[in-house]
C-alpha cells in the first residue's frame, strides 16, 4: 500500500507504528527483503520477532541497509499495549549504527520512536507516529542529524474485505510533505491485493499477499518517480 | 468517448424532467470544460446530443439487445449492466422499470435519470418489418439557427477586393453564421439526415467578389453552403446489423487504433475512463475534417461481428513544394473548418484521404476480443513538420494500422486493453482495470505506453499529449460513497513524455490530480468542492535555446459550486472558482464567480436561463472555463481571462407542440481593455455580444 501503514495493524507495524502490534495475540516471526531501485547495494534486509506477554506485546527488530562500504543498521526493542478497546500505544528503543567506507569508521547512536492508534468508530482508525523526536546527531563533533520523521494517517474499513488508508509524512531531511494512500482487498480471507499511490518519491505501488495456515507471504513493487522500481518481499510465520 | 449523461446539459429538451438539470448539468459541463481547456479548436459536440436525443425518442428495451447502448452513453456502468443481465437470466424478463431498483448494484441508482431512456417490453421474436409502415410512422425534425456577433471585427471589410489585398486576414463573406439540420428516424431502423453550415465570414450564395479575388480563387471559388454532410442509415436486416452510406464515424476498442469521434479524457467522473466504442455511427456534427465519407457496414453472425468500411474524403491543408521542389506536399491538416479568407479557401479540400479496413470481433460470454486493420492513402503526401519534436511524426502517403482489443469481466473486476502498431513496429498499448470492490467504492486503473514513433491519423485514446504518440502513464481513479449524501471522487495521473514535444525540448514529466467532494440531497440540493492540480514541464528560456532547461508549471484550481431550488419553477446556481498558476517566477491568480437563474414556469410554454459572471485573472495562463446553457445542439464553453463581466439570457418558447423557438443573447464586457482580440478578429470597444436564434419543427 505504498507504505501507508501508520493507522493499520499487522505484523510489520513493528517497523511502521509500534502501537499497531498491541493486539497481536500469538508469537510471530518475520523477515523481509527490499531491493531499492533494483540495485543490490541498496537493499534493505529486515528480521523481526514479536512476543505477546502478560503486560503487553514485546518485539525485536533488526534492519540492515547497504553493503560493505556503506551500511546503516537499526536494532529496535519494542513494547506496545492497548488501553481499553479503542486506544493503543507503542514505544521502541533504537540502536543505530552507520558505517562509512574503509577508515571513516562507524557511528553508533541511541534514539527512540513511538506511536499511538485510536479507533474513532469500529471502521475508522487514526494513527500517529514519530521517529527520533530528539533529533540525535550522527556524532558529537558532527553537524549532521538523523532526521525526525512524523507520520499521521487514517484507515477506514469499507467492509471486512476492503481497507483504505491515507497518511502524510514529514521528514526533516526532505522539504515537501509526503502524502500516500493505499487500498487492500481480501479475497476469500486468504488472497490479498494491494495498491498504493503517493505524491512524492514513490508514486505508485502494487502488491499481492497470500495467507496459508501459519505462513504469510507478500510480494510488492514500488515505483519511484524517477528511479524506477523497488521490488520487496516478506515472509511471516505465526506460531 | 461519450460524456456522462450529456443529455441533461440540454436545458430545453422536452423529454427530460426539469428537476434533473440542476444536479446534472454540472457534471457534463465539467467534462466539456476540461476538453475546452485542452484544445484551441472550436469543436462541435452535437454528435453527443444526437445520441441522447435518439435514445430518448426510441427508448431502449431493458429486456432487449440494445442494453449496451446505455453503457455507451454512461447511463449505467458496466457492473450494473452485468447485474441486470444476470438478473434477467435468473428471474426472467423485467416487467416494470421500478423492478430495477431490486437488482444488486442498482440500489443507489438515480431512477429519474434512467426513465427517459428505457422501457420494458417482453422480448419479441424478430418480426419482418414493413418498410412502408416504418417510413410512414417515422419522425422528421428540421432545425435552423442563425448566430451573429454584433460587433464587427476588423476582418469584415466592405470593399469587395480587400480579401485580395489581405489574403490571410480579410473575410470574403458576411458575419452571419447559419446552421441547418434535418433528420428522419423510423424506429431507429431507418434514419437519414443532413447537416449544413456556413461559418461567420464564409460566403453567401452568389458572392459579389472583385475580379482579382475571383481570379486568385480560380477553381476554388467558394460555394454556399460551405459545409454539407449527409448520411443514410439502416439497421437489423438479417445479418446486416448496421450500414451507413454517407458521412460516418468509427469507434473501436480503446481508441488507440481507430476512433474518429471525440474523446474527453480526465474528469470528476474518475472511474469512467474506459471507452465504449459504438462501432459505426452517423456523423451529424460540423467538425469538418473529423469523419469518414463513404460506405460502412456491420455484419453479425452469432458471436462474430464484422465491420467493413471504405472512405474517400477531402481535407484541408496547406500545399507547399516538397524537398525535391517537383511535387507538392501537405505540412499540416487544418482542423478548424473555417473558409473565410482567400487563403483558407485555397487550402480547402487539398488533401485526399482514402481509408479502408475492417474490424472483426468475437464474444464468448464475458470475454471479447477484436482486431482492427485499416489502410490510409493520402494524396498528395503529408509531412508533418521538420522540428526535432516532429522527428517521428508521419511522413508519406501510405499508412497501415493494426490493433487488437480485449475485454474480460468476472464478477467485480473488468480487465480491458488494446495493443496497436504500424506494420509490426512502434508497438503501443493501453491496459486498464475497473473494480467494483464494494457497494460504496469503485476503482479504476489505467496504464498506457504509446511509442514515440507510433503513427495514426484516426485515434483518440486516453492520453495527455495532444499528439497520439510518445507517452507513458499510470492513472488511478476512485469513486466512493463516504456517507449518506456525501461522495468523493478523485484521480491521480502520472505520465512521462519520453521524447520532445512542442515547446518542451527535453523528455518531460507531468502530474494531474483531482479530488471532489459532493453533497447531494434528494437530487435537488447539491454542492461540491473541487481541488484540481496540474503540473508539467516546459522550456525555461526561449524555444531556440540549444541547451534547454525545463521548468515546472503548476496550476491549482479550487472550486465551490452550489445548486438549489427556491421553488419548483426557480433554480439558483452559484460557482466560485479561484486558480493559481506558477511557473518559476511567474505568479498568476484568477477568480470567477457566477450566478445562474433557471426559471421554468409550469403554466407557460417558456423556459428561461440567465447567468451573470464576474471574472478577474492576471493573464491567459490563469484563465478559467465555464460551461453555459445553450440552444439545442449548440455548445458554449467560453474562456474567461482579463477583468470583466459576462451575462447570457436564453429563452425557449414552445408555441405549438411541434415547434420550438430559441433566443440567446450573450455579452462579455471587459474593464481592462478598449479593444478585444488581436489581428483580424479584433473588435474596437470593450464588449462582445452574440445573438442566436433557432427554430425547430418536428413532424
Amino acid at each position: 500500500m505504498n507504505g501507508a501503514s501508520v493507522a493499520i495493524h499487522d505484523f510489520w507495524n513493528i517497523q511502521n507504528n509500534q502501537a499497531g502490534m498491541a493486539d497481536i495475540r500469538t508469537p510471530s516471526f518475520g523477515m523481509a527483503y527490499e531491493s531499492r531501485f533494483s540495485i543490490n547495494a541498496l537493499s534493505l534486509r529486515s528480521l523481526a520477532f514479536i512476543m505477546p506477554v502478560k503486560w503487553g506485546v514485546t518485539g525485536l527488530s533488526i534492519n540492515y541497509f547497504g553493503y560493505s562500504l556503506y551500511h546503516e543498521m537499526k536494532i529496535g526493542l519494542a513494547y506496545a499495549r492497548s488501553f481499553g478497546p479503542n486506544f493503543r500505544f507503542g514505544l521502541q528503543l533504537d540502536y543505530l549504527q552507520t558505517a562509512f567506507g574503509e577508515g571513516y569508521g562507524k557511528f553508533q547512536n541511541l534514539t527512540f520512536e513511538m506511536g499511538v492508534q485510536a479507533d474513532l468508530t469500529p471502521d475508522l482508525c487514526v494513527g500517529a507516529w514519530v521517529f527520533n523526536p530528539l533529533s540525535v546527531k550522527l556524532a558529537s563533533y558532527q553537524t549532521q542529524h538523523f532526521p525526525v520523521v512524523v507520520r499521521l494517517g487514517l484507515a477506514y474499513s469499507f467492509s471486512d474485505d476492503l481497507l483504505v488508508t491515507i497518511e502524510s509524512e514529514k521528514n526533516t531531511d526532505f522539504n515537501a510533505l509526503i502524502l500516500r494512500a493505499g487500498m487492500e482487498y481480501v479475497l476469500k480471507k486468504r488472497f490479498f491485493f494491494r495498491i498504493g499511490i503517493g505524491n512524492q518519491q514513490e508514486i505508485f505501488s502494487m502488491g499481492f499477499g497470500i495467507h496459508w495456515k501459519h505462513l504469510q507471504l507478500d510480494l510488492a513493487a514500488r515505483m519511484h518517480a524517477s528511479l524506477g522500481f523497488s521490488p520487496q518481499t516478506s515472509l511471516v510465520y505465526t506460531f | 468517448m461519450l460524456v456522462l449523461m450529456l443529455f441533461y446539459c440540454l436545458p430545453l429538451t422536452a423529454s427530460i424532467p426539469d428537476s434533473l438539470h440542476a444536479a446534472q448539468s454540472d457534471r457534463i459541463g465539467n467534462q466539456l470544460e476540461n476538453l475546452a481547456a485542452n484544445t484551441d479548436l472550436n469543436l462541435d459536440f452535437s454528435d453527443l446530443t444526437e445520441a441522447y436525443e435518439n435514445i430518448a425518442n426510441h427508448p431502449i428495451n431493458i429486456n432487449g439487445s440494445r442494453l449496451k447502448e446505455l453503457l455507451q452513453l454512461r447511463l449505467l456502468n458496466e457492473f450494473q449492466l452485468i447485474s441486470i443481465q444476470n438478473y434477467i437470466k435468473q428471474n426472467g424478463p423485467i416487467l416494470s422499470i421500478y423492478e430495477l431498483q431490486l437488482i444488486p448494484g442498482l440500489e443507489h441508482i438515480n431512477m429519474s435519470q434512467l426513465i427517459p431512456f428505457i422501457k420494458t417490453i417482453l422480448p419479441s421474436k424478430s418480426k419482418s418489418i414493413s418498410w412502408h409502415h416504418e417510413i410512414q410512422t417515422g419522425k422528421h425534425q428540421l432545425l435552423f439557427r442563425l448566430t451573429q456577433q454584433l460587433e464587427k471585427s476588423a476582418a469584415f471589410k466592405i470593399s469587395p477586393d480587400s480579401a485580395y489585398l489581405h489574403p490571410s486576414t480579410d473575410y470574403l463573406g458576411p458575419p452571419q453564421k447559419l446552421y441547418m439540420r434535418y433528420s428522419f428516424n423510423a424506429s431507429d431502423r431507418i434514419r437519414f439526415g443532413l447537416t449544413s453550415e456556413k461559418d461567420a465570414g464564409e460566403v453567401f450564395p452568389f458572392p459579389r467578389l472583385g475580379d482579382s479575388t475571383k481570379h486568385a480563387l480560380g477553381s476554388k471559388m467558394p460555394v454556399f453552403p460551405d459545409f454539407l454532410s449527409a448520411y443514410a442509415y439502416v439497421s437489423n436486416i438479417g445479418i446486416l446489423k448496421k450500414a451507413i452510406f454517407g458521412d460516418y464515424h468509427l469507434e473501436f476498442g480503446q481508441g488507440l487504433t481507430l476512433w474518429s469521434g471525440l474523446s474527453f479524457g480526465k474528469s470528476a467522473a474518475a472511474c469512467s475512463v474506459k471507452y465504449f466504442g459504438r462501432g459505426i455511427r452517423p456523423n451529424t456534427s460540423v467538425n469538418e475534417n473529423r469523419f469518414f465519407r463513404g460506405l460502412a457496414a456491420t455484419f453479425g453472425f452469432q458471436d462474430i461481428t464484422l465491420t467493413l468500411f471504405y472512405s474517400n474524403k477531402k481535407s484541408d491543408g496547406r500545399l507547399v513544394p516538397d524537398d525535391s521542389l517537383k511535387n507538392k506536399e501537405i505540412r499540416s491538416i487544418l482542423e478548424t473548418g473555417n473558409h473565410r479568407t482567400l487563403n483558407e479557401n485555397l487550402d480547402k479540400n487539398t488533401l485526399n484521404i482514402r481509408s479502408y479496413g475492417l474490424h472483426l470481433s468475437y464474444v464468448y460470454q464475458q470475454f471479447s476480443i477484436g482486431a482492427t486493420y485499416y489502410e490510409t492513402r493520402l494524396n498528395p503526401s503529408l509531412k508533418l513538420g521538420n522540428a526535432p519534436y516532429q522527428q517521428f511524426y508521419f511522413h508519406g502517403n501510405r499508412l497501415s494500422n493494426f490493433g487488437c482489443d480485449i475485454n474480460y469481466s468476472f464478477q467485480k473486476v473488468i480487465l480491458y486493453g488494446e495493443l496497436a502498431s504500424n506494420r509490426g513496429k512502434s508497438f503501443s498499448g493501453i491496459a486498464g482495470m475497473d473494480a467494483y470492490l464494494n457497494d460504496r467504492l469503485r476503482l479504476s486503473l489505467l496504464f498506457r505506453n504509446i511509442s514515440k514513433s507510433y503513427q495514426v491519423l484516426y485515434a483518440s485514446p486516453f492520453i495527455e499529449n495532444s499528439h497520439v504518440a510518445n507517452e507513458q502513464g499510470i492513472y488511478f481513479g476512485l469513486e466512493a460513497l463516504l456517507y449518506k449524501h456525501l461522495s468523493l471522487s478523485a484521480y491521480v495521473d502520472y505520465y512521462s513524455l519520453p521524447w520532445l514535444v512542442y515547446r518542451v525540448n527535453r523528455p518531460s514529466r507531468g502530474t494531474a490530480f483531482l479530488a471532489q467532494l459532493n453533497y447531494d440531497f434528494l437530487q435537488k440540493f447539491s454542492m461540491y468542492f473541487r481541488f484540481r492540480y496540474k503540473s508539467k514541464q516546459e522550456n525555461f528560456n526561449t524555444d531556440y535555446d540549444y541547451h534547454p532547461l525545463l521548468v515546472a508549471t503548476n496550476y491549482y484550481s479550487y472550486r465551490y459550486s452550489l445548486s438549489y431550488p427556491v421553488f419548483d419553477f426557480l433554480i439558483l446556481k452559484n460557482r466560485l472558482e479561484a486558480v493559481h498558476y506558477l511557473k518559476n517566477d511567474v505568479h498568476e491568480k484568477g477568480i470567477l464567480f457566477y450566478q445562474d437563474v433557471l426559471y421554468r414556469p409550469s403554466a407557460l410554454p417558456i423556459k428561461l436561463s440567465f447567468r451573470y459572471a464576474l471574472f478577474d485573472t492576471d493573464g491567459w495562463p490563469s484563465r478559467l472555463y465555464a460551461y453555459e446553457n445553450d440552444v439545442l445542439f449548440a455548445f458554449s464553453i467560453p474562456s474567461y481571462s482579463g477583468k470583466g463581466q459576462r451575462f447570457y439570457l436564453l429563452l425557449r418558447w414552445k408555441p405549438k407542440k411541434r415547434m420550438s423557438l430559441w433566443l440567446r443573447l450573450a455579452r462579455t464586457s471587459y474593464f481592462d481593455r478598449s479593444a478585444i482580440g488581436t489581428g483580424a478578429d479584433q473588435i474596437q470597444g470593450n464588449h462582445k455580444t452574440e445573438v442566436k436564434l433557432q427554430w425547430m419543427y418536428k413532424f
